[in-house]
């Protein structure tokens, strides 16, 4: 078992509004090991976005962040932000999620890219436009060089999010954390998407971070999944114990949620909706919503435990559905 | 590039033609007696009779306005009031006045644009507000009061610069110099406040883009960031709109040179204008909107060749 | 005939009407363009009451005097009081500004609307026209006209209004062509609804915030253009006061009393600035959407 690459503990994010503060994130732990890839699931507004981009300082400056988050010998969440910019782009990177407005429209790709290896690596303009090229190839963009001198408004959603992982890579980051990289795009798009980052952590081994609502994109390239719910950790488990074995009830009702084609029973949806962060209650956040719900969770939050090996979960009541 | 700049060069060149057209027509379309007007008021038959033979004022409109552009394409713009040829009077004219406009747009935009990018980046502190509301005086301040204003203080009360005329660059450079402060700071003056406010507007828009939040992650510095990436990106707007500015511009420069006193083609619209000289308002306005319109396709010019979605497509 | 009415998406009235006003009050700048341009235009309308003399009245034995009990600004070249010839003199302004713009405003709304709705030949034809009428700078175009029409203030405001038409007139095209591809006037055209009856409920009260704020740019931008006119001769005539005539004539005294140029330049640039105000309060509670 490697040491953990990235160690968060008690992270919290909390955004000040003229309406009171909204709890983003409250008090997540987690850890990531290198080569490995993690999967953290949520719907829209859980907080797994905010999460990731607290960690290399990337919100707005309404943002209160708290907790510890250690790579290496350094709390990324107490450094200095010019301490922060060494490593971003450099050993932490981040591709996000919209390719049409995520690269700079007045910049060739070349150039965009060529950016992060002569910031960080000190490579020459020509140097780090050659090895802008090998990136391109990487991702497999196809006819590189002529692509490098192109202007993004020039290529396909899909390429530009290779181009956007290129440049994540662009200096062999010890972690690439992937904000929804496929949601934007077609679903063909979106198993090549998916191939280049299983090809990534062959070759290069890379940890990833894959940030997304999409269960079906999870099974296919995550070793651990982490659950969100409303800014807290539901569940944590190996991939194939958490599909097969789900012991949290918004994880099995997310599950249930997932259309299988030949199955003829009825999609179930989960009744209710997410709780404002703004109010959020000290109790077991889902409860509104949950079929075992009590006066248990309805007035304490529940901790995480460990309900089978590797497998962790924030529930008073876990464990498979009853029949 | 070539095909949006064919087209906005294809328009212009219409625009240039209907406005000539315009011109001939509104002399012509004056109450009374064309020749008379063309004569400069002149009632002397003899002049009267040269001056119809010379425009060929008994022969169908499109004849004439066809004789008229026939001369004007070949520099011949006619006589006006004084018997001087208006062609000439013009050329000497223009260059003392593209002095002042060019130095007022320089003046203009190194103010504006600096202060708008500071304006953003130091949003909602002191800065910005102390910035954002000289941008609104600088706006709503009549250019010929600040011009007279800048009379008093400089000219009148330090002695400092000289209160009006001109000086040529060739023979004397710093007097040249000495002359043309005042009133390109004033014109420029105008031009910085609305520069300003569309400069701050667009790097507010920039900086909250997306791509300068992939800027950030990539760990490159707040100069690039700023500097390269939103600035970038704002100079393409900013360009639409000096565009936009060129009429308040070119109005600007002729109040100017009334106050200053300067011998320029601005105070010679005024003055063909007040004088009723006929002739040479017509060889002024013709001058004047072609040359506006040429201006502005080199403005499109500019645009094109910042903003890569035009350039290559 | 019968058709299912297809109400305009604009929000009940009243309400909305409320809601901009809560908005505006909390703008202090705005408010205080208000309330000088109100000022302005009280002076303008009562100047017989305001003013503590008449503006042609002469006083030969003061002339140009310091600001004293008698004369808060002081006294021109001919004695005449500097305090009432301003007051008078905003007749002039707010005149040519307020009425050039409404004419303008009169004339191109329908013209833009018609080009932009319609289409076709005659948006052509508007919109080519339009262009060139634009190759010729506001000012330039009015001091023509007043050349032509002759000096006058009547003149010089229809000057104004004729120049400042052109830009109005591609306002009002763009916000037409816009409007027109709105679901709400589809679906009133799918109902079968008549144009005129569109025109009317849907497209030009979904205008009329570009168009409030448009006005507000204008005027200032009149008040000035009738500044210059007067300044050059142009417009207003002696003895009529008005702050660009009066400019004019401190011109020749600049050495002497420089202040007879500050006062009716102070005057032009307050009343501009408080339309401005104005003008930047209203853009901002009408489109949410402008980066503040």
């Amino acid at each position: 078992m490697s040491a953990a690459l990235l160690e968060v503990e008690d992270l919290s994010v909390r955004f000040a509004t003229d309406d009171g503060d909204v709890h983003a994130v409250d008090r997540l732990s987690f850890s990531l090991a290198e080569r490995e890839v993690l999967g953290v699931v949520g719907e829209s507004g859980c907080g797994k976005s905010v999460s990731f981009m607290s960690l290399l300082r990337l919100l707005p400056e309404t943002a209160v962040v708290s907790g510890r988050a250690r790579f290496g010998d350094l709390d990324l969440l107490a450094a200095s932000t010019a301490r922060l910019r060494r490593i971003r782009g450099r050993e932490i990177a981040f591709v996000f999620q919209e390719p049409m407005t995520s690269l700079n429209p007045a910049f060739t790709v070349g150039n965009q890219i060529g950016e992060v290896l002569r910031r960080h690596l000190g490579l020459s303009r020509r140097d780090a436009q050659a090895r802008a090229v090998e990136l391109l190839d990487l991702v497999r963009i196809p006819a590189p060089a002529r692509r490098v001198k192109e202007y993004p408004h020039q290529l396909s959603g899909g390429m530009r999010q290779r181009v956007m992982i290129a440049m994540a890579l662009a200096c062999d980051p010890k972690i690439l954390i992937a904000d929804e990289p496929t949601t934007a795009l077609d679903v063909t798009i979106q198993a090549g998407i998916l191939d280049l980052m299983r090809d990534i952590r062959e070759r290069l081994g890379t940890a990833i971070v894959l940030i997304t609502h999409n269960l079906g994109v999870v099974a296919d390239i995550a070793d651990r999944v982490i659950v969100m719910y409303a800014g807290r950790k539901a569940e944590e488990a190996p991939v194939h114990d958490l599909y097969a074995r789900p012991q949290h009830p918004y994880t099995i009702g997310l599950l249930g949620a997932v259309p299988r084609p030949g199955a003829s029973r009825r999609l179930q949806e989960i009744p209710g909706r997410v709780p404002s962060l703004a109010q959020l209650p000290e109790a077991c956040a889902f409860a509104p919503r949950c079929p075992r719900a009590d006066d248990l969770s309805r007035s304490q939050v529940p901790e995480l435990r460990e309900v089978l090996p590797g497998h962790r979960v924030a529930c008073f009541h876990p464990g498979p559905t009853p029949p | 590039m070539g095909g949006f700049l064919l087209r906005k060069a294809g328009a212009a060149l219409v625009v240039v033609f209907l406005s000539s057209v315009l011109v001939f027509a509104g002399v012509r379309a004056l109450p009374g007696d064309p020749a008379i007007a063309l004569a400069g008021e002149n009632h002397d038959p003899a002049v009267l009779a040269a001056v119809r033979q010379e425009y060929g004022l008994d022969q169908p409109l499109p004849v004439q306005y066809v004789k008229w552009i026939w001369r004007a394409l070949h520099g011949n713009l006619g006589l006006d009031n004084r018997q001087l040829p208006v062609a000439h009077t013009i050329v000497t004219r223009i260059p003392i006045s593209l002095e002042l406009a060019l130095l007022s747009v320089l003046v203009g935009m190194v103010i504006g644009i600096t202060a708008g990018v500071i304006a953003a980046v130091r949003r909602g502190k002191p800065s910005d507000h102390a910035a954002t509301t000289l941008a609104l005086v600088g706006l709503s301040v009549p250019h010929f009061w600040l011009g007279l204003l800048a009379i008093i203080l400089f000219a009148v009360d330090l002695h400092w610069l000289p209160s009006g005329g001109y000086v040529s660059f060739g023979s004397h450079p710093i007097g040249n110099l000495e002359h043309m402060v005042m009133p390109a700071l004033v014109l420029g003056t105008g031009l910085s406040a609305v520069l300003m406010r569309q400069m701050r507007s667009s790097m507010l828009t920039s900086l909250g883009a997306d791509y300068v939040r992939t800027a950030r992650a990539k760990g490159l510095s707040e100069w690039s960031v700023v500097g390269k990436h939103a600035f970038r990106n704002s100079l393409i707007t900013v360009t639409t709109v000096v565009g936009l500015q060129l009429g308040q511009l070119i109005s600007g420069v002729v109040i100017t040179e009334v106050i200053f006193v300067i011998p320029g083609f601005g105070r010679l619209t005024i003055d063909s204008i007040t004088a009723r000289d006929y002739t040479l308002i017509q060889g002024v306005v013709l001058v004047t909107a072609t040359g506006y319109v040429l201006v502005n396709l080199l403005v499109d010019v500019v645009y094109s060749l910042l903003n890569p979605r035009i350039r290559v497509s | 005939m019968s058709f299912v009415e297809v109400s305009p998406v604009v929000t009940p009235r009243a309400r909305r009407r409320k809601i901009l006003r809560r908005r505006f009050l909390r703008r202090p700048l705005a408010v205080a363009g208000l309330a000088v341009a109100l000022a302005f235009v009280v002076a303008a309308i009562f100047a017989p009451w305001v003013a503590p003399y008449s503006s042609s009245a002469t006083d030969f034995d003061h002339v140009l005097s310091h600001s004293s009990g008698k004369h808060l600004l002081g006294t021109d070249e001919l004695g005449r009081d500097v305090l009432s010839r301003i007051v008078w003199g905003a007749r002039a302004s707010i005149e040519a500004g307020v009425l050039s713009t409404l004419l303008a405003m009169a004339f191109a709304v329908p013209i833009g609307l018609v080009a932009g709705f319609f289409r076709g030949w005659a948006d052509t034809v508007i919109a080519r026209l339009t262009d060139v009428l634009l190759a010729f700078p506001f000012l330039i175009t009015a001091v023509g006209l007043s050349a032509i029409f002759g000096p006058s203030l009547t003149n010089a405001t229809l000057a104004l209004g004729i120049a400042a038409a052109p830009a109005l007139i591609r306002i009002a095209r763009g916000e037409a062509l816009a409007l027109r591809e709105e679901d709400y006037v589809r679906a009133a055209v799918a109902n079968g609804a008549g144009d005129l009856r569109i025109i009317a409920r849907h497209v030009l009260p979904n205008m009329t915030s570009t168009l409030i704020v448009q006005a507000t740019v204008l005027i200032p931008t009149a008040i000035i253009g009738e500044a210059v006119l007067s300044f050059l001769g142009l417009g207003v005539q002696p003895p009529t006061p008005s702050w660009g005539v009066m400019l004019s004539d401190a011109q020749s005294y600049l050495t002497q009393a420089p202040r007879l140029a500050v006062y009716p330049g102070l005057a032009i640039f307050l009343c501009s600035l408080s339309f401005n105000l104005l003008g930047d309060g209203l853009r901002d509670i009408l489109d949410p959407r402008t980066t503040r």
